[in-house]
């Protein structure tokens, strides 16, 4: 789910693509043709660099931030890997973990309250249940804990009606909603990127997924390869899925819609053969739909965080602490008691234990 | 006294002969003896007087005979208005609202999920069946031009397809499954790029084809006037001709013959102005009251709609927010929305009072939208749902009396528009076989008042 900052990020990268596509098929005989069309993109690349630029004014050399490794000219995936930053760093690397109350936890504490953009929509992550009408999932699990460290630690207080108060945050007022100190923070399904980390801080990782296809049971596709051809393939507009599919589409048709959810509408009504979104979104659209699975190996390596306002250190720190606590204790963790009750049987078999979280790193 | 059974004596035509002038002169001269018989009849008082007879009595019956046509077609474009093309407009833009009230019943229904009032799953059903029974009665006439036919097909084969969508999403719905809303907003963007565009269409093309036939029915009957004038001139002529000659003021005949052309012209006048200030008051005072206020009846439906859809969406996006914003801007945004609007063409107070009630309560409305937006916006989802489809104080209660208003603004115009209209046709009765009787007294008025004229020569 890419906010601006990916868009913008993803209009540079095709730029920078689109000379080196024109290159390959120079072979042809409609060679004018050709120029002017790289002519045009190179133009467009200028373009874009000053537009996504912008403020920062390097936005076109930025390495590309949301773990797309360019793949290979071949079009064969590449061993999926987390992208480095252009500083050389993991996105993934935070604050190091430390409780320590500065300005934003003493924000919080005054306030008496914890606010936290969410996502309504995203099945097992976070989205309204039908019984309660609270909003629950994976991401709110999180939540709760670390507004339960919040309480334990007494900065919010014990007796407090509600500790924690939830916004639904669209996805592309997710930064916005951030830096304008609307909420704390967002929990809301969202990937670590390097472009992000320029407008907000990120917690540590607290899961790892990647970009993968979803079909229904007898599609005879089987993969990202071939078998995609004259397939009609659904990804979510802006997404890092488009961008993959956009720049090698192994003959497939493709459907861009407002929201992966609009993607598995299509599949669902033969409009599209197939989806590709994230393994952890696509868990939700199994669970919604057992008739679907992922197929292949996922294309790139992503992790949600926690993402923050970028002067909100202190709070980073905390939510860090939170996360090692979180994380630890093997398979009766709490990590893991909340991927056994939401993600089991989507993501990995029912009945085994869930797979290890991600490591923490850190910058200092 | 038999004629011998000889060839004619007139010169033999020459059948065998091919050339062309040869075909000239014989018609010259039958025309030429034509033209010299009547001169030499003009040279005679009884010729003249028999020329006059003839075309004073052509001239009065081509005056009826004109009047019975243009009156007959312009009674028949009234009926017609009255009888079936403004129906057709109004079918068509009741088709539209059923579906957009639909749309918005279904959302509203949506956002209740299992706890849905049984009253708005009959409301749906209720719009979807009455667009649907319209959409069949609309598929069975046979007049429709082949673009009604069109847009009645998409909308007969895509409805269908909307009900399916809608079904799918409340199921999903049920099962606490965020993907029934993904359907819903599927089913949303069908009804309004497929279902409404369609009908939309429809209903322009009714509309038009009713404004024309408005029109049609208002037009000035120039010919039958015309003739009315030249008849009446030179039945003046005639007996001014009559006095000189003779020196006797009056010529019972030719007098009979201008009362007759007389009364028929002013009949046909009186009747005409009558009809026309009649449909020119449907047309303006009850067609455009109907046109303004279905626009919007549909505002208010759309955005009902919309304004449900921001909740169904919980938080994925503003579009609807925007959507909401536009339709309530264009419906009661004081001078220029649509109620303002209708509240000006609106003639009694009959009228303007339900749209004034509507103008409140849209107004009462927006205020709690307002109230519910601020809800959902800091967090409280729930209570922002109490507050748009709540029992109490919600914006759905406002949005209830907006619509009820409009229905009673509504039903009360298209009364006024079907009396006018029943004005206008009435004024025409019995004028076209009063055209035929007038016409033919007339005449033998002026036959017998030359003939009374033409029995001092004998």
């Amino acid at each position: 789910m890419p906010d601006r900052a990916e868009r913008t990020e993803r209009a540079a990268r095709t730029a920078r693509r689109g000379p080196a596509s024109a290159r390959a098929r120079r072979a042809t005989d409609r060679r004018a043709l050709l120029l002017a069309a790289a002519g045009l993109t190179l133009a467009g690349a200028v373009l874009a660099g000053s537009v996504s630029g912008g403020p920062r004014g390097d936005g076109v050399h930025k390495a590309p931030g949301h773990a797309v490794a360019e793949p290979a000219e071949d079009g064969i995936a590449p061993a999926a890997e987390p992208e480095p930053c252009a500083d050389g760093r993991d996105p993934a690397e935070s604050y190091s973990a430390e409780r320590l109350a500065g300005d934003a936890v003493e924000r919080i504490r005054d306030r008496g309250q914890l606010i936290v953009g969410v996502d309504q929509n995203s099945y097992l992550w976070g989205y309204r249940s039908p019984e309660t009408g609270e909003i629950v999932g994976f991401d709110l699990d999180l939540v709760q804990a670390i507004a339960d460290d919040l309480v334990e630690e007494g900065v919010l207080g014990e007796d407090a009606q509600n500790p924690v108060k939830y916004l639904a945050i669209p996805t592309d007022q997710r930064t916005r909603a951030i830096r304008d100190q609307e909420v704390d923070m967002v929990v809301r399904a969202m990937s670590i990127t390097c472009d992000r980390w320029e407008e907000v801080a990120f917690s540590t990782a607290y899961f790892e997924t990647g970009q993968q296809l979803l079909v229904p049971r007898n599609s005879p596709i089987d993969g990202y390869d071939a078998s995609l051809a004259g397939k009609t393939v659904c990804s979510a507009a802006g997404s890092t899925a488009e961008t993959w599919l956009e720049h090698e589409s192994h003959g497939a048709e493709l459907v861009a819609e407002p929201n992966h959810l609009d993607c598995l509408v299509h599949v669902q009504l033969g409009l599209a053969d197939a989806l590709m979104t994230d393994s952890a979104l696509a868990a939700g659209h199994i669970a919604q739909d057992p008739s679907m699975r992922l197929i292949g190996e996922p294309l790139t390596v992503e992790s949600y965080g926690v993402a923050m306002n970028l002067n909100d250190v202190d709070l980073v720190r905390w939510v860090n602490a939170v996360l090692e606590d979180y994380r630890d204790g093997g398979s009766q963790s709490r990590w893991a008691q909340a991927a056994d009750r939401w993600l089991q049987g989507y993501l990995y078999p029912q009945g085994e234990p869930p797979p290890a979280p991600p490591q923490p790193q850190y910058r200092d | 006294m038999t004629h011998p059974p000889s060839a004619p004596p007139v010169a033999p035509p020459q059948p065998a002969v091919p050339a062309p002038p040869s075909a000239e002169p014989p018609r010259r001269t039958a025309f030429a003896e034509a033209v010299t018989r009547l001169r030499a009849a003009a040279r005679t008082e009884p010729g003249r007087l028999r020329t006059i007879g003839a075309v004073v009595a052509g001239l009065l019956l081509l005056f009826g005979a004109l009047t019975f046509y243009e009156i007959t077609d312009r009674a028949d474009a009234a009926s017609t208005v009255r009888d079936s093309s403004q129906r057709l407009s109004e079918d068509a833009s009741e088709i539209y609202r059923s579906l957009a009230d639909a749309n918005t019943t279904a959302a509203v229904g949506f956002l209740a999920g299992a706890d849905e009032d049984a009253e708005v799953r009959e409301r749906y059903e209720r719009q979807i069946d009455h667009a649907a029974g319209l959409l069949a009665s609309a598929a069975a006439r046979s007049s429709q031009s082949a673009e009604a036919a069109e847009y009645i097909r998409i909308l007969g084969l895509h409805l269908p397809e909307y009900t399916g969508l809608v079904e799918t999403a409340r199921t999903n719905n049920r099962q606490g499954h965020p993907l029934g809303g993904a359907y819903l907003r599927h089913a949303d963007q069908q009804m309004h790029e497929t279902l409404l565009r369609a009908a939309e269409d429809l209903y322009a093309l009714e509309t038009e084809r009713f404004r024309s036939d408005l029109a049609n029915a208002r037009d000035w009957p120039w010919l039958a006037l015309a003739a009315g004038a030249v008849a009446l001139a030179v039945l003046g002529w005639a007996q001014r001709r009559h006095f000189l000659r003779t020196n006797r003021v009056f010529n019972r005949g030719l007098l009979a013959a201008t009362a007759a052309a007389v009364v028929l012209l002013a009949w046909l006048a009186g009747a005409h102005t009558l009809a026309r200030g009649a449909l020119h008051e449907a047309d303006r005072d009850a067609a455009q009251s109907l046109g303004v206020l279905n626009e919007a009846w549909v505002e208010a439906l759309q955005a009902r709609g919309d304004e449900s859809m921001t909740l169904v969406m919980r938080g994925a996006g503003s579009e609807f927010e925007d959507s909401y914003a536009e339709h309530m801007g264009r419906l009661a945004d004081g001078e220029g929305g649509a109620l303002d609007e209708a509240h000006g063409l609106a003639e009694d107070i009959e009228g303007r009072s339900p749209v004034e009630a509507a103008a409140g309560a849209s107004a009462e409305w927006a205020e709690r939208h307002e109230a519910a937006r601020a809800s959902e916006q800091a967090g409280e989802y729930e209570e922002a749902v109490d507050l748009v489809i709540g029992s109490e104080d919600s914006t759905g209660q406002s949005f209830d009396r907006v619509d009820a208003s409009l229905r009673e603004a509504v039903e009360h115009e298209q009364a006024e528009f079907t009396a006018a209209a029943d004005d206008g046709h009435g004024a025409f009765g019995g004028l076209p076989a009063g055209a035929v009787l007038l016409a033919l007294l007339g005449a033998l008025g002026a036959v017998l008042g030359i003939g009374r004229r033409l029995s001092e020569y004998r």
